[in-house]
């Protein structure tokens, strides 16, 4: 027998003193004489088959035997390693003396499921004794292809990894998930994201391995697309892995942005895909005959680890079109047909982006409202998914408070909601917790630091029957602003312009209260620019945002103290735009 | 036949070592990054006066946390690294200085870091275990933060810093891991500001990459607003070969490989406590710095009887590196490979130091099976260095299968830990039958970490390995040690 049989041998004898259960037992004298000598039995293996209630499991040893081992399931001392507990704090001492402390790796025979590798004791008549089961975990990282609930249980993520390798895995739905360091609910889990998966394996024959998933960490949005350009090929530099484009530009909401004169990228060659006119290239085919054309190539990219990288280019012969962002009436697998009239033929060369991530054309759904990009032959080139919350699950409404409890809550005795511009009156009481999440405004200071703490119902400064306009998420107050009564409201497009603390809109209307009616402000589209006060409400996609986080090509609807008229009057004969005050800012 | 050796010009490549020690502290221990010191290339390495850089200044970033938001500065940091040079196996106790200067500031004047570190480590060299561990005081540390309008400077006597490192130096990969805490007390203001960074730091060193990253958390308490971040600075340097054709019909080489060593950094923080005026977006980011890359042409025989194989490119990758250096006029893809030319190559691809053979001082090893004349004699010694073989009895003329070829492979990574515990058990290949026992835990361990070609789940583990599989193997194995390895260290951890 060799020195590694030897080792494998059924029989160890061993210097430790063993007593395997923490309930106290008595030893008969030949029990008394067996453990005094120290001898111990044990074995390792992997589980096959294991039956508490008949009080036997079937194990795999290292000889490649198939061993059946009995127990009492009363007396067998179990443990089994949590893949969370990084040390074993007790150890080996409860298995020396009764130890008392909880060992969070004590648990019961049941939990030994087959796949488990065990390491086992067994008494002089080979009844198992003691159980240790550990399993090997490793990790797997990739985008998820897509997630979709099975039943009220267990879901479905495909998931590809960097070598092009596709994963099915059945998931159960309380399988912890995090992201950015804090929990996240699997339901959240989108195409495109990047996520990093600690899965438990088994082995259970030659080609036979099964894989649970025990965690999912989400990319924290470090790996997200940071836009799509479109240009002319300049250069595929070979050594330094980058990508120029020559007269560049962005897509954005209103179409495609003003030019760069070249802009450069980086790229992996080993990831990046390429395709001319649907059918995909090498790095070096493009190199060669690409660069320098004048055909349009559009490119996703993708800001990871710091770095703009292009991850996906398409480079199209023939005129393209951008349609106006419309809504998704039917899909298949090869054509999506929009509200708008247009039938798209998709394919995996379509450029599609969704919530920032770089998705498969089936992920393009009936009801999207989608910004296309197509070509003369009516195929999909860039597809952007437009989300259209706008205030989502955010509501605004003002109200007097009746009543105030620090900390803790406030009740308003009646309330007007913002509904599409207008404010509907609703003569009841109506109750919001805060705390320290909510965020409190004031018309001189702005966002005032621990507002929550001066937010008082006593005292000289006591906000009872005061008026507040506040943003509400279900029964929380998100934002208390001191803000006035903003009856008047106009809509416009932003476009970027020369001041940065404006914000310029163009194809702008005035709605008229009293008659319900929008007016066009400018025949010659002249546009006007709106200045947020300190305390004012910026939402968008059913967040707050900043100011500074509106984009070129949104549609916003600006709620204002004064008709437009007053704006008008007050510039005057100024040559400048005209500017008004915007206290609600929602983003349609 | 005897396979003739390809000429003397590739005798440099056989002179190229890896970094003794690993190279931490480049990115400082402060959450800032660098792209880190370049990689040696293959040019440097054959130089024979050639050393690692003991002083050096890289672009630096780093984010500062004191006001509650995330504040971006950039600017270089000085490393004299004081390690470098010591030869800690002949010196297994003793101590060194370490310095650190920083100078950043941020583009948009939100805040500077003026930071002046000086450290007096010691070291203890475990001979057995191959390990060293180090142990790092402060000696001098001055400090002045700016951040959102408020200056921060240290309070020395009232700040700490203590850092410790363990090193583990396997055949080819040098890993190690540590902890960095550290307590700054800042005067600002009426009451002091202080900042509490618990840091572990993970990374390793070979010849085709290094990365090092630090998972972070840290507190801050001014006396009236507590912040706690969590940040993952990561920096990783690589690597590559890329092939270029000629343009010229008339020239008398095709093309060649080129050799492209490039670094870059990043961090990731999560504010998870930050000021009240911070919204979501904002309390999430990465910052990233890259550096320009160094290039070197690399030398290619004409194989112009691989024409159409499918193993052309991966032979050629090999003999660029000088890993392969069989006359190509005589090289036969089909011919298979000895255990002494495998070890003698796997030397060659990780860069193991060699041994003295030729001098008057040398010590020579004895093999029951090398002779001193075998040309592969200096090559298994630098393998029975290094760990990569155990025994005086070496086999070199035997022919290599492919499950010793992975065992080898597996045994330079030093990654034979992540193998089955249960060495006899499973594995999940379809000829798992056929594998030795001993074997069984590094195949799984290839297998998981992707340095085994796909054959439809099968791994032909008795099967004699050809020059033209070897190259494949070879490729796969360095490939993972030029990106795969990288990744549970930034990609994974990055999240």
């Amino acid at each position: 027998m060799s020195k590694f049989k030897l080792v494998l041998a059924l029989a160890v004898a061993a210097a430790a003193i063993p007593s395997y259960t923490h309930a106290t037992t008595y030893y008969t004298d030949e029990e008394y004489e067996i453990a005094k000598q120290g001898i111990i039995y044990e074995d390792k293996g992997v589980v096959i088959e294991n039956k508490p209630e008949l009080g036997y499991l079937l194990y795999r040893n290292m000889n490649n035997e198939t061993i059946r081992a009995n127990y009492y399931t009363s007396q067998i001392v179990v443990e089994k390693e949590d893949l969370y507990e990084q040390e074993d704090r007790i150890g080996y001492i409860d298995e020396l003396f009764p130890y008392f402390e909880y060992d969070p790796r004590d648990t019961t025979i049941d939990n030994i499921k087959p796949g488990d590798n065990i390491y086992i004791r067994t008494d002089a008549n080979g009844n198992v004794t003691y159980v240790s089961a550990y399993n090997y975990y490793m990790l797997r990282y990739g985008k998820v292809i897509s997630w979709n609930m099975l039943n009220s249980e267990v879901g479905e993520l495909i998931m590809e990894d960097d070598s092009g390798n596709i994963h099915v895995y059945e998931i159960a739905l309380d399988t912890p998930v995090t992201k950015s360091n804090r929990p996240y609910s699997i339901g959240a889990i989108r195409a495109g994201e990047y996520v990093r998966l600690l899965v438990s394996q088994k082995t259970f024959g030659a080609g036979i391995v099964e894989e649970e998933v025990a965690e999912i960490v989400v990319d924290g949005d470090t790996r997200t697309i940071d836009g799509v350009y479109k240009g002319q090929l300049l250069q595929l530099g070979t050594y330094d892995n980058t990508v120029r484009l020559a007269h560049a530009q962005q897509l954005m909401l209103a179409g495609w942005s003003s030019y760069t004169d070249v802009l450069t990228f980086s790229a992996d060659q080993r990831t990046f895909a390429g395709y001319l006119e649907g059918q995909r290239k090498s790095w070096d085919y493009m190199s060669r005959y690409l660069t320098g054309s004048t055909l349009d190539a559009y490119v996703a990219v993708e800001n990871y680890m710091g770095q703009q990288n292009v991850i996906m280019m398409n480079v199209q012969d023939s005129y393209q079109r951008t349609l106006d962002p419309s809504r998704v009436i039917s899909v298949t697998p090869t054509e999506i047909k929009l509200l708008s009239g247009q039938s798209l033929a998709v394919g995996e060369s379509s450029i599609v982006i969704r919530e920032d991530r770089l998705v498969g054309a089936t992920n393009i759904l009936v009801g999207d409202m989608l910004q296309a990009v197509t070509n003369a032959d009516g195929d999909l080139v860039v597809g952007n998914v437009l989300l259209d919350i706008s205030e989502g699950n955010l509501q605004v409404f003002r109200g007097r408070i009746s009543s105030l409890d620090l900390r803790e809550e406030f009740e308003v005795e009646t309330f007007s909601l913002l509904m599409d511009n207008e404010w509907y009156y609703h003569p009841q009481p109506r109750t919001y917790t805060i705390d320290y999440t909510t965020r409190f405004y004031d018309e001189e200071e702005g966002f005032i630091k621990d507002g929550i703490e001066s937010f008082l119902g006593y005292g000289l400064d006591s906000s009872i029957n005061e008026v507040y306009t506040v943003v509400t998420e279900g029964e929380k107050a998100v934002l208390i602003s001191n803000m006035p009564y903003t009856r008047q409201c106009l809509t416009g497009v932003v476009y970027k312009g020369e001041e940065e603390d404006l914000v310029y809109l163009k194809d702008v209307y005035e709605y008229n209260v009293e008659e319900n009616r929008w007016y066009q402000y400018s025949t010659v589209n002249e546009g006007l620019t709106v200045t947020p006060m300190e305390n004012s409400i910026v939402i968008r996609n059913g967040e707050l945002i900043d100011m500074e986080d509106l984009q070129e090509g949104d549609r916003i609807s600006v709620m204002m103290r004064e008709e437009l008229d007053f704006y008008i009057e007050l510039n005057g004969a100024n040559i400048e735009l005209v500017n008004v005050d915007g206290y609600i800012l929602i983003v349609e | 036949m005897k396979i003739k050796k390809f000429g003397a010009a590739l005798l440099a490549f056989m002179l190229m070592t890896t970094n003794v020690a690993a190279l931490e502290g480049e990115m400082g221990y402060f959450g800032g990054i660098t792209p880190g010191t370049k990689l040696p290339t293959s040019i440097e390495l054959a130089q024979e006066d050639y050393q690692v850089p003991a002083n050096y200044t890289l672009p630096y970033k780093e984010v500062v946390y004191l006001s509650g938001d995330a504040v971006e500065v950039e600017g270089t940091i000085t490393v004299q690294s004081g390690m470098v040079g010591i030869d800690f196996r002949a010196e297994p106790t003793g101590s060194y200085t370490e310095s650190y200067v920083i100078n950043a500031t941020s583009p948009d004047g939100r805040g500077s870091v003026t930071r002046n570190m000086t450290l007096t480590t010691q070291y203890v060299y475990n001979e057995g275990l191959d390990q060293l561990i180090k142990s790092s005081r402060v000696t001098n540390w001055n400090e002045t933060v700016a951040a959102d309008g408020s200056a921060y400077t240290l309070d020395q006597a009232s700040s700490h810093f203590t850092k410790s490192i363990i090193e583990e130096h396997t055949p080819g990969v040098t890993y190690y891991s540590g902890d960095v805490y550290y307590k700054a007390v800042y005067n600002q203001g009426d009451s002091p500001t202080t900042m509490e960074v618990n840091s572990r730091i993970y990374g390793y060193d070979q010849a085709f990459a290094k990365t090092e990253t630090q998972v972070r958390t840290i507190s801050i308490d001014d006396g009236e607003d507590q912040y706690f971040i969590k940040e993952t600075p990561s920096i990783t340097m690589n690597k590559e070969i890329f092939y270029s054709s000629n343009e010229p019909y008339a020239i008398s080489f095709a093309g060649n490989y080129k050799e492209l060593i490039q670094g870059y950094g990043a961090v990731k923080y999560d504010i998870l406590v930050g000021n009240d005026e911070l919204r979501s977006n904002q309390m999430t980011g990465v910052v990233g710095v890259d550096d320009t890359f160094l290039l070197d042409q690399m030398a290619l025989p004409s194989l112009s009887q691989l024409q159409g194989h499918p193993a052309r490119t991966d032979i050629e990758k090999l003999y660029s590196m000088g890993i392969y250096d069989v006359n190509p006029i005589a090289f036969s893809p089909n011919q298979a490979i000895t255990r002494g030319e495998y070890i003698t190559m796997l030397v060659k691809t990780l860069g193991i130091e060699l041994p003295d053979v030729t001098s008057r001082r040398a010590v020579l090893m004895d093999f029951e099976d090398v002779a001193k004349t075998d040309p592969n004699y200096q090559y298994i010694y630098a393998a029975y260095n290094a760990g990569l073989i155990n025994s005086t009895t070496v086999n070199p003329d035997d022919y290599i299968t492919r499950e010793e070829l992975i065992v080898f492979n597996v045994r330079a990574l030093g990654l034979q830990r992540l193998g089955l515990g249960i060495p006899t058990i499973q594995t999940s290949f379809m000829d798992d039958s056929k594998i030795s026992n001993y074997a069984k835990s590094s195949l799984y361990v290839a297998g998981q970490i992707g340095i085994i070609p796909n054959s439809n789940g099968y791994i032909f583990p008795d099967m004699n390995v050809s020059y033209a599989d070897c190259a494949v193997f070879l490729n796969l194995f360095i490939d993972y040690l030029r990106y795969g390895l990288q990744k549970d260290y930034n990609q994974m951890m990055m999240l």
